[in-house]
């Protein structure tokens, strides 16, 4: 019997694999740790109020723009089968995401150091843990989380889906130091969690999976395609072409980012997602000693040694400090880097061991290409908000 | 001869990921990196080229990450502890601690780095759990830098036509869904076993564990 069942479900599931699934959400991102740029943090979620549509707010059916539907474009998306979009289970995310109970003294949340108006970032060079700690790494954007074809995340990409990495944050001792078992317990005598769950995911059972499995829904479901850059895609021939709604300056950066950066920056044949693939090297630091190793530090592989993940350019303009320990404050600094700046590593980037030597006026275009994928509709969507007021 | 060299090309692509390439090291052909043994002594550290660029690296060697990983002794006494060393990395003294003083030494390292390496990084992932980690779990090699991500590069390495390329990429997404989907088969088989086992509080901490095991392996999926 047991033999015979992995067969037929095998055949099963290879039918099931030539269905095309279609799935139509929003995106996002990583890590949690602390406090907001204000460094003024919001009463505790205890002592406000919770505050939900009825009907939820519409996550599932999102009317995206044409270049994000190209067979290209779709293929970054990493939502798994197990855990597909949906309004209640977004909406269930959303309400954990801000709930400060994820930590262990009450005192942030995920939130906390993913501000919205940031999108999603933290302004602050490392973010503070639930007791004022200090981490060693400036918190990702999480935008467009969801078109990250390798479903992997944090600098170092140690985890390795969206589902696991939501509750990295919440366990670690730096961050929010919570115990999910004791987590589950606090939200099943809650007086809104139950029903959320079982609206979510059918019954008000509460486990640490739906508890992932909620939080990665609404990180998928943050989806910022309201740029600048993409209504102007949407009238242009290609994106090769100058976009009306630009000047004659973000053209210029637009042709100079499509030279110089979009291999990295933009792969793959598409136009909707500004992420790199794979991780890399991009020459901040020589010394290999006292810098941070990145995923080699995990692998102690000496090919993987400053090897980091970057996050998507989409509001790039809203996420310093820039690179994994915040040390550019502004875009300008970061061309400037990638300019002249770059240092030698052994395993730094082939594309970046050429100097690119921008001018005074390349950089700026360069800047001001960049503030093109700012959506402001996105770092203002009710839908992202925090619930509790 | 088109299933032939789909067939030849599944096993190259297998040979590939066996030798568990480092994917994460080259971003593309052009960084030609990860080609090279990390562990070369006339490492150029990138160093100036002829246009002003830098040369081509040949990855840190065991003797640097030895040296880097002893940047974290804080009481400088030779052995590097859990305590000192960042959360993110403080799985690395239970897979390395050989002789099980709780810390790791200058061999220790050596040898992890060694059999981190022969695991193709991988390793690294494997286990985490707890604290920092999504819960216990096993494996860990279908991701990461497993052999998941190196058909994903020994594609990329193949250089297709777009139009190749994409069907290619369309067969691999659905190998990866095959093997994701007879993952959480097997998972549902397990449990279906432990039932008959284990008692219902048992099963339920059991079922509990099993719930945040790693999800299907990386690269393409479902759209």
């Amino acid at each position: 019997m047991y033999n015979r069942t992995p067969w037929s479900a095998f055949a099963l599931m290879a039918a099931l694999a030539a269905v095309r699934m279609a799935v139509a959400a929003p995106p996002s991102n990583d890590g949690a740790t602390i406090g907001g740029g204000s460094n003024i943090l919001p009463k505790p979620s205890t002592e406000r109020t919770l505050r939900l549509p009825n009907p939820p707010f519409n996550y599932v059916d999102v009317e995206l723009p044409a270049h994000f539907k190209t067979p290209a474009a779709r293929r970054f998306d990493n939502t798994p089968s197990y855990n597909a979009l949906s309004d209640n289970g977004a909406t269930l995310g959303r309400v954990l995401f801000y709930d400060t109970r994820l930590s262990v003294n009450n005192t942030i949340a995920c939130g906390s150091c993913h501000e919205q108006k940031r999108a999603f970032s933290d302004p602050k060079r490392v973010s503070k843990g639930f007791e004022g700690q200090l981490g060693d790494r400036n918190a990702m954007s999480l935008i467009n989380l969801r078109y990250q074809p390798r479903g992997r995340f944090f600098w170092d990409e140690r985890a390795r889906s969206l589902e696991e990495q939501v509750l990295m944050p919440i366990q670690s001792k730096m961050e929010l130091g919570q115990d999910l078992k004791g987590l589950t317990e606090i939200l099943a005598k809650d007086d809104h969690y139950p029903e959320l769950f079982r609206k979510a995911f059918g019954d008000s059972a509460i486990s640490r999976e739906r508890i992932a499995r909620a939080l990665a829904q609404f990180l998928r479901a943050m989806v910022s395609y309201q740029s600048k850059f993409d209504e102007g895609l949407a009238k242009a021939r290609s994106v090769r072409s100058d976009f009306d709604n630009f000047t004659a300056q973000e053209n210029r950066g637009k042709n100079l980012f499509s030279r110089n950066c979009a291999s990295c920056h933009m792969p793959r044949g598409q136009t909707a997602h500004f992420i790199m693939i794979r991780p890399l090297n991009n020459g901040l630091d020589a010394d290999i000693k006292n810098s941070d190793g990145g995923i080699g530090d995990l692998t102690l592989n000496g090919l993987q040694v400053g090897l980091f993940k970057s996050p998507s350019l989409r509001n790039v303009e809203f996420t310093a400090p820039y690179m994994h320990d915040g040390r550019f404050a502004t875009l300008e600094a970061v061309i400037d880097h990638y300019s002249t700046g770059v240092k030698p590593h052994p395993n730094l980037s082939g594309r970046l061991r050429r100097r690119l030597n921008f001018s005074t006026e390349q950089k700026a275009a360069l800047v001001a290409f960049l503030k093109t994928l700012s959506d402001q509709k996105f770092i203002a969507d009710p839908r992202f908000s925090d619930p509790f007021q | 001869m088109r299933s032939r060299t789909a067939w030849l090309a599944f096993v190259l692509m297998a040979a590939l990921a066996a030798v568990g390439m480092a994917v994460a090291a080259s971003d593309d052909k052009k960084d030609g990196d990860s080609s090279k043994s990390p562990s070369g002594k006339d490492n150029r550290d990138g160093a100036r080229g002829r246009r002003g660029g830098f040369q081509r690296g040949r990855g840190v060697s065991a003797d640097q990450i030895v040296e880097r990983l002893n940047s974290f002794d804080k009481d400088k006494d030779g052995k590097i502890t859990k305590n000192e060393l960042p959360e993110r990395m403080q799985d690395l003294i239970a897979r390395g601690d050989t002789n099980k003083d709780g810390t790791l030494d200058k061999n220790e390292i050596k040898a992890l780095a060694a059999k981190l390496q022969r695991e193709g990084g991988a390793a690294a992932f494997a286990g985490r759990g707890g604290r920092g980690g999504a819960g216990p779990r096993g494996g860990g090699g279908r991701a990461g830098f497993g052999p998941g991500a190196g058909l994903e590069r020994a594609l990329d390495d193949l250089k297709l036509s777009d139009k190749k390329k994409e069907t290619a990429e369309d067969a691999l997404k659905t190998y990866h869904d095959n093997v994701r989907k007879l993952m959480e088969l097997a998972r549902a088989d397990l449990l279906l076993k432990m039932k008959n086992v284990l008692s219902e509080e048992e099963f339920k901490k059991f079922k509990e564990t099993t719930d945040c095991s790693p999800p299907p392996p990386a690269g393409f999926r479902p759209r």
